[in-house]
């Protein structure tokens, strides 16, 4: 399949995901405001807790601002586009990857693919708090950096998800190993130094989602934009690798299942 | 003869547990990161400082340890009632001779006390290999247990007030995500109430989420037989309420519970 044909592919099927979250409207709206105001809540905290302490190692509520919109746009545009990649175990382990093998379309990208109903919330959040943080001159950093992140969470759960192929059973596993990157980019990255800091950029790359472009959206370095943009690539094609190589090792479910 | 039942629900649920219980090695792993993640935070808030707003760095690792202990350990549990009462297999207990949220009260509770001393072997370790002890005696202990059970309790008869909603909503998980995200804050999970503007506090203190997070911890990160007696009052108000709520609830929903046969 050629780039056009993905892209197409791509339209017709988020169109599909679109039509099918609208079916059910008020589970969407519910969903969408109740996301809202729980993201609201987070950065509620992180006010008060800066109210007394200003700062926690030259990060202030501002960078906490800058960190949130960045998840928040981040989580939104995962769990609109590749909502299934933390699903991934799931699906290899019952050996429901048949239904993608069977079809003539990118295995991987239709098996991630998803358009999830908190998608909706996040973006609402991301956007207003984005609106009210960024400088229009900051904006094309931002943009760049809501794709390298969306591509390291992605591939953060493709790869603990094609563990899958070696060893069976890993999905509460995997759930747990997304979750870790997850919460960790919640948090400060300027508390780390040392060890714990190269653990939190280069194994568990949390530091690349959120920590990583708050610093440079505050403080622009060539150097680490550089390195930023090359780990993201990097990062993401050794999923694509790793679940490709993988899926060698994969046994057919013989599920005869229907796809909703 | 009549509680013997519910015993065996929650007996059945800790047994099905301990079948699997290497799963709870993952909810240890998370409890475990989290608990470093606030160490991080926290020694840099300290930074050479004995106190903050009244804790030490030993006693806000503590505090923090039962926190987490309590929010981990049940989960989201109430997505199962929602779905229960949405597919209607709520039904099947109405022929049976117990209450339905009597049965799941039991699951509940014994969930509690088991994720109690699994999370609580994976939190207790990791404070203790980071700040060391704090000083416990006697009653310390058995007030905070006492103020753990209650806070459990009361959080109970709040989240299945949620999920009986579903009786009216076709999806309850939103109103959950923002009970949570109360807990977080407004209970003190994130940060005890100590450290927030006095305003903020003087509401918050008074509110059912304190009561299931803030108090029981804040009591064994600094024991004070004043302030343990003041809790479980609060923690006894706050549940009354909510059972009465609860009953209101039921009693107004499982009207709308349509049986067909077959």
């Amino acid at each position: 399949m050629g780039v056009k044909a993905h892209l197409s592919f791509l339209a017709t099927f988020y169109r599909r995901e679109l039509s099918s979250l609208m079916e059910y409207r008020f589970n969407f709206i519910s969903q969408t405001i109740g996301m809202f105001l729980n993201d609201v809540l987070w950065i509620f905290f992180w006010f008060l807790l800066f109210y007394n302490f200003k700062t926690i190692n030259g990060w202030s509520f501002h960078e906490m601002m800058f960190l949130y919109s960045i998840l928040g746009m981040v989580w939104g545009v995962k769990a609109g586009l590749f909502s299934n990649s933390n699903k991934l175990a799931r699906t290899i382990a019952e050996g429901q990857l048949d239904y993608y093998l069977s079809l003539p379309k990118n295995v991987l990208l239709h098996a991630i693919a998803k358009t999830g109903y908190s998608a909706g919330g996040e973006l609402l959040f991301g956007i207003t708090l984005s609106a009210l943080t960024f400088k229009l001159e900051q904006l094309p950093l931002f943009l760049l950096f809501i794709i390298t992140s969306t591509a390291i969470l992605v591939a953060w759960d493709i790869i603990v998800n094609s563990i899958t192929f070696y060893v069976g059973n890993f999905e509460q596993a995997a759930r747990t190993a997304s979750n870790i990157l997850l919460t960790f980019s919640f948090y400060p990255f300027s508390v780390y130094s040392g060890a714990t800091k190269f653990v939190l950029l280069f194994i568990i790359p949390a530091g690349f989602v959120t920590g990583i472009p708050v610093e440079l959206l505050k403080s622009f370095s060539w150097k680490w934009l550089a390195i930023t943009l090359s780990f993201s690539l990097l990062f993401s094609t050794f999923a694509v690798w790793f679940f490709y190589k993988g899926l060698r090792k994969y046994e057919s479910g013989n599920v005869m299942a229907m796809r909703g | 003869m009549v509680l013997t039942k519910y015993y065996t629900f929650a007996k059945v649920d800790i047994l099905q547990k301990l079948m699997y219980i290497w799963n709870e090695l993952f909810s240890g792993i998370f409890i475990t990161i989290i608990l470093f993640i606030f160490f991080h935070i926290w020694t840099t808030i300290f930074a050479g400082k004995e106190v903050v707003q009244g804790f030490t760095l030993v006693q806000i690792m503590w505090y923090f340890a039962l926190a987490e202990i309590g929010v981990i350990a049940i989960g989201e549990w109430i997505d199962q009632v929602g779905e229960e009462v949405r597919t209607g297999t709520l039904a099947t207990f109405l022929l049976k001779p117990m209450n339905y949220v009597g049965a799941k009260f039991a699951v509940y509770m014994g969930t509690a006390l088991y994720k109690l001393l699994i999370l609580g072997l994976f939190a207790f370790s990791i404070v203790y290999s980071l700040v060391g002890s704090i000083n416990f005696s006697a009653e310390h202990i058995i007030f905070t247990f006492v103020t753990f059970i209650l806070a459990n309790i009361l959080n109970f008869v709040l989240t299945m007030c949620m999920g009986l909603m579903a009786f009216w909503f076709e999806d309850v998980s939103a109103l959950y995500w923002m009970y949570q995200k109360s807990i977080f804050v407004m209970g003190g999970l994130l940060a005890p109430l100590d450290v927030y503007p006095i305003w903020f506090r003087e509401i918050v203190q008074y509110l059912p989420f304190s009561f299931i997070t803030y108090a029981p911890a804040k009591l064994f990160a600094q024991f004070n037989a004043d302030m343990a007696i003041v809790t479980i009052a609060g923690q006894l108000v706050w549940i009354a309420f909510g059972v009465m709520a609860l009953y209101f609830i039921y009693r107004r929903g499982i009207k709308q519970v349509v049986i067909h046969g077959g």
